[in-house]
């Protein structure tokens, strides 16, 4: 098995700047993450959020414009791409076609001069690991997508890097695949103790995945958390657009409240006076007046019903309110359009974040 | 993910950059770079087979005036322009009429006749033409064939096909030998053309002739007339072909070329050179002045 | 229907005549002892014209230095060739239009000129006349067909694979010799044909820097097609159409076959 937890990396990125023509737009704009040792980290955001850049600067393949990746506290910044103790995955498998699956997997360990029956039995361990024992002679062409995928796997691990990094591997998979896939990666993962940095633009994929996430938008990571914090409580209005968040309300606060043209909006937690905020709640979190218990606390705000839309586990419906339209998640049958209604926000489910649209 | 292969998937990659293309442009600089340097030194006068260097534009003058190898530069220049461009265009010509050809709705591409286009392209250029020289002269298998169905009785009663003032023989020498590498272009830019294109094409109805000018057309265009132009610069500058092929006069402009090299009288070399020279000059302007104009229509 | 198998017939038959044809009457020319106008089919067939070309030592031994000219020509070009379409494939490299645009030049500027230029070069060096020389001088016309040629089936090839290769911990050397050559060897084999062939057919390049010591096919074709024997003529010609012709079949079959470990498209 691996080296364990204590030959993995913690990996810090900072101020990443890349372009791809000179005088062109920056693909990266000060792109900074951490990734602690034996972490998965998962990087998500929209595509053309430079992504895949940063990996291929993390693993050496592209140089920065400025900017340092350290690699336990050592500046490879400069370092050729195979001397980095890297291994790579990238979608869609992308497995040597001229060589057979064993010989894929043995491809890293033939490069460090180890000898050939050595290799071979490695690489017959690494499969069977991944459950494609006697798999070894075939053509990449010759398997399915999922089992190439955990071929191109076991050959990045098989080099026992110090960071595994990980280009949307499961992208190009059906859902079922995927989740098997999923499982064997956390499950390798987890045993070899391996550093982990997963990009991807699924963002459930990225909470389920990682032990930490970082949102890459725009060339830049503007939050990086937990999974758990970064879903339920964004720091940032971009970041929680990104994560779902839809609604916003702004107003001054004052005295723990949100004043609002709607009335003042009691916000739990203690916070300072300011002349413009903004607060967001979740948008299951957003439940229509009429349904429910009404607890102190609770705000409502009244409108009539618009247009509701059915989403399998819940209706959308979205109410005309004096702050415009507020999107409630209910269960039951919503109210009809041009009905009198309302929603019910919790004062301990809004959280002020910072507006850093432009 | 397939837009990731195109630029913005090249990272790194080994003896891939710009020290890896040195080498071939340093060679291919080189190698144009003497060659023409010599060719231009020599035409004005500075090393001379013998005697002393006397620099000045006399070879140019001598060519210009015919002295010397009583060389009508002038007569020849225009011949081999004529050459040059009609069979270009005779090359087109059929290269358009096989891609409308291969850009049939059907489909189905023709594998056999891109082999037989190839194994052409193999061929050098000296035996096509003598193969053609048998074929086209006046005792030859055209004229035999003519007078097996009683067209004629004697040889010199067929027309003058090579050896011939207008170049015919070389015309078609050129046409033949280049419409399959104008074809094969023709071809892969069809077969590049994306499929929505097709469908869209037949969807409206197009079929025939409407097809050939509003599908095929289009798509084989630019390319060709890119490569035609090429083609003009190429025969413009060949001599294999117009030796087998053409008269004493006028001879196309390599030929006087080396005949003037290859002299028994060493003082003309100078005005071979001088030849030689803007011969490649001609074809250097003619090209940037094409590339000028494809610019300005882009 | 029946106007297209007319169609279609018409077409085949104009490719044939224009492509098949002359080759064909040179076969015909080659083994008729007596074919004078007006036979459309010789009287008299014999190979005996053949034969003596074929042994002709003179034949033979153009043949040799075709060869080894060509092969020669193609093993420098294509040495060369490979970084230079590496660059242009694979690599960021900025003015690509114009670098292919000077690639080109060389091919179309007229031979004459630069050949003239080069033997005069050649022999102030002393090497003119020598293989060497030609091969050299060769350059001018395969080196960009190498280059451009070798750079557009690259347009193919997964630059993904090396990155692969790199982050696996393969050297420079490693990534080219255990994945691009393997990788590239179709397209390599297909520009190192076409190669052979454009050096096969230099006439200019070979005789001006050759000095008239260096005789390949075609000088020998060109030279007896000024003598009196229209047979041997032909002969010649013929033998000087068939390494070629062997080669563009090579390539054609190369194009057509995937590699073993290709087969169907992932």
């Amino acid at each position: 098995m691996g080296r364990g937890a204590r030959m993995s990396v913690r990996v810090e990125v900072s101020g990443l700047v890349h372009r791809y023509a000179r005088g062109g737009p920056p693909s990266l704009d000060g792109a900074s993450l951490t990734a602690g040792k034996g972490e998965m980290l998962t990087v998500v955001g929209p595509s053309g959020s430079g992504k895949s850049t940063l990996l291929a600067i993390i693993a050496g393949l592209e140089d920065p414009e400025s900017g340092t990746v350290m690699f336990g506290g050592r500046d490879v910044t400069a370092v050729p791409p195979q001397d980095r103790a890297v291994g790579l995955v990238l979608q869609g498998a992308s497995l040597f076609p001229h060589l057979s699956v064993a010989g894929n997997v043995a491809f890293g360990l033939a490069a460090r001069g180890m000898a050939p029956a050595d290799r071979e039995r490695a690489a017959g361990d690494w499969l069977s690991r991944v459950g494609l024992a006697g798999l070894g002679d075939r053509r990449a062409r010759q398997l399915s997508g999922g089992q190439a995928q955990r071929v191109a796997l076991v050959r990045a691990l098989a080099v026992e890097p110090d960071v595994l990094l990980l280009d949307e591997p499961l992208a190009s998979l059906d859902d079922q695949v995927r989740r098997e896939l999923q499982d064997v990666l956390r499950d390798l993962v987890a045993r070899t103790g391996v550093t982990g940095i997963m990009v991807t633009h699924d963002l459930a994929e990225a909470m389920s995945m990682g032990n930490s996430t970082a949102l890459l938008i725009d060339g830049r990571v503007i939050a990086q958390g937990t999974p758990q914090q970064l879903f339920r409580r964004p720091a940032t209005r971009r970041a929680a657009s990104f994560v779902g968040v839809s609604t916003f309300l702004r107003g001054r606060m004052r005295a723990g409240c949100l004043e609002t043209p709607a009335g003042a909006i009691p916000i739990a937690g203690a916070h300072a006076d300011a002349d413009l905020v903004t607060v967001a709640i979740r948008p299951e979190d957003v439940r229509l007046a009429t349904t429910g218990d009404v607890r102190p606390g609770d705000t409502i705000i009244r409108g009539s019903a618009g247009a509701s839309v059915f989403r399998g586990t819940h209706w959308d419906c979205t109410v005309d309110t004096a702050l415009g339209p507020i999107t409630a998640w209910t269960r039951v049958a919503p109210p009809r359009p041009g009905e009198a209604s309302g929603v019910r926000l919790d004062a301990t489910d809004l959280f002020p974040v910072v507006d850093d649209t432009p | 993910m397939a837009a990731k292969r195109g630029r913005r998937a090249l990272m790194r990659a080994p003896l891939a950059g710009r020290l890896a293309l040195a080498p071939a442009m340093v060679v291919m600089g080189l190698l144009v770079a003497v060659g023409l340097g010599y060719a231009v030194a020599q035409s004005l006068g500075m090393l001379p087979l013998t005697g002393e260097p006397a620099v000045g534009l006399d070879s140019y003058r001598a060519l210009a005036g015919g002295e010397g190898g009583a060389v009508d530069v002038w007569a020849s220049a225009a011949f081999t322009l004529w050459v040059s461009v009609a069979s270009t265009i005779l090359a087109l010509a059929l290269a358009l009429a096989a891609a409308g050809w291969i850009d049939r709705p059907a489909g189905r591409r023709r594998r056999g006749a891109t082999g037989v286009m190839h194994i052409n392209l193999a061929i050098p250029h000296v035996v096509w033409a003598i193969g053609l020289l048998i074929i086209l002269s006046q005792g030859g298998l055209l004229s035999r064939v003519a007078a097996a169905i009683g067209l004629i009785s004697e040889p010199s009663e067929f027309p003058l096909l090579v050896r011939d003032p207008l170049g015919i023989g070389i015309i078609l020498h050129y046409a033949t030998k280049e419409a399959p590498f104008l074809a094969l272009i023709a071809y892969a830019l069809i077969r590049a053309r994306p499929r929505e294109l097709d469908a869209t094409a037949r969807s409206l109805g197009a079929t025939g002739l409407r097809r050939f000018r509003m599908l095929t057309l289009p798509t084989v265009l630019p390319g060709l007339a890119i490569a035609g132009a090429l083609v003009i610069a190429f025969v413009f500058g060949a001599y294999e072909a117009p030796v087998v092929l053409g008269m004493d006069s006028p001879r196309m402009l390599s030929v006087v070329g080396l005949d003037l090299f290859s002299a028994s009288d060493l003082t003309l070399r100078p005005q071979a050179m001088a030849l030689g020279v803007l011969m490649a000059a001609a074809v250097m302007v003619a090209l940037l002045a094409a590339l000028a104009v494809v610019r300005r229509w882009r | 229907m029946a106007m297209r198998r007319t169609g279609n017939a018409v077409a085949w038959g104009i490719v044939l005549l224009l492509l098949v044809v002359p080759m064909v009457v040179l076969a015909i020319q080659a083994v008729a002892t007596g074919w004078f106008f007006p036979q459309v089919i010789p009287d008299e067939v014999g190979v005996g014209t053949l034969g003596d070309v074929i042994a002709d030592p003179a034949t033979r031994a153009a043949l040799g230095e075709g060869i080894v000219v060509s092969v020669l020509s193609t093993v420098v070009s294509m040495i060369i060739a490979i970084p230079a379409a590496r660059a242009l494939a694979l690599g960021r490299i900025r003015h690509r239009g114009a670098i292919g645009l000077a690639l080109i030049i060389p091919i179309v500027i007229p031979p004459l000129a630069i050949a003239m230029g080069l033997n005069v070069a050649l022999l102030r060096a002393g090497v003119a006349g020598t293989t060497g020389a030609v091969v050299v001088a060769h350059q001018v016309a395969t080196l960009p067909y190498a280059i451009l040629v070798l750079a557009a089936l690259l347009t193919r090839y997964d630059v993904r694979h090396e990155q692969q290769a790199l982050s696996l911990g393969a050297g420079t050397g490693r990534v080219l010799t255990r994945v691009f050559l393997p990788l590239a060897a179709p397209a390599i084999v297909v520009a190192a044909g076409i190669t052979f062939i454009v050096s096969w057919s230099q006439y200019l390049l070979t005789l001006l820097p050759g000095a008239g010591e260096v005789i390949t096919p075609p000088i020998l074709v060109l030279a007896a097609s000024s003598g009196g024997n229209p047979a041997a003529t032909a002969a010649i010609a013929l033998v000087a159409a068939i390494p070629p012709a062997v080669a563009v079949l090579l390539v054609v079959r190369m194009m057509d076959t995937p590699p073993r470990w290709a087969g169907a498209p992932a």
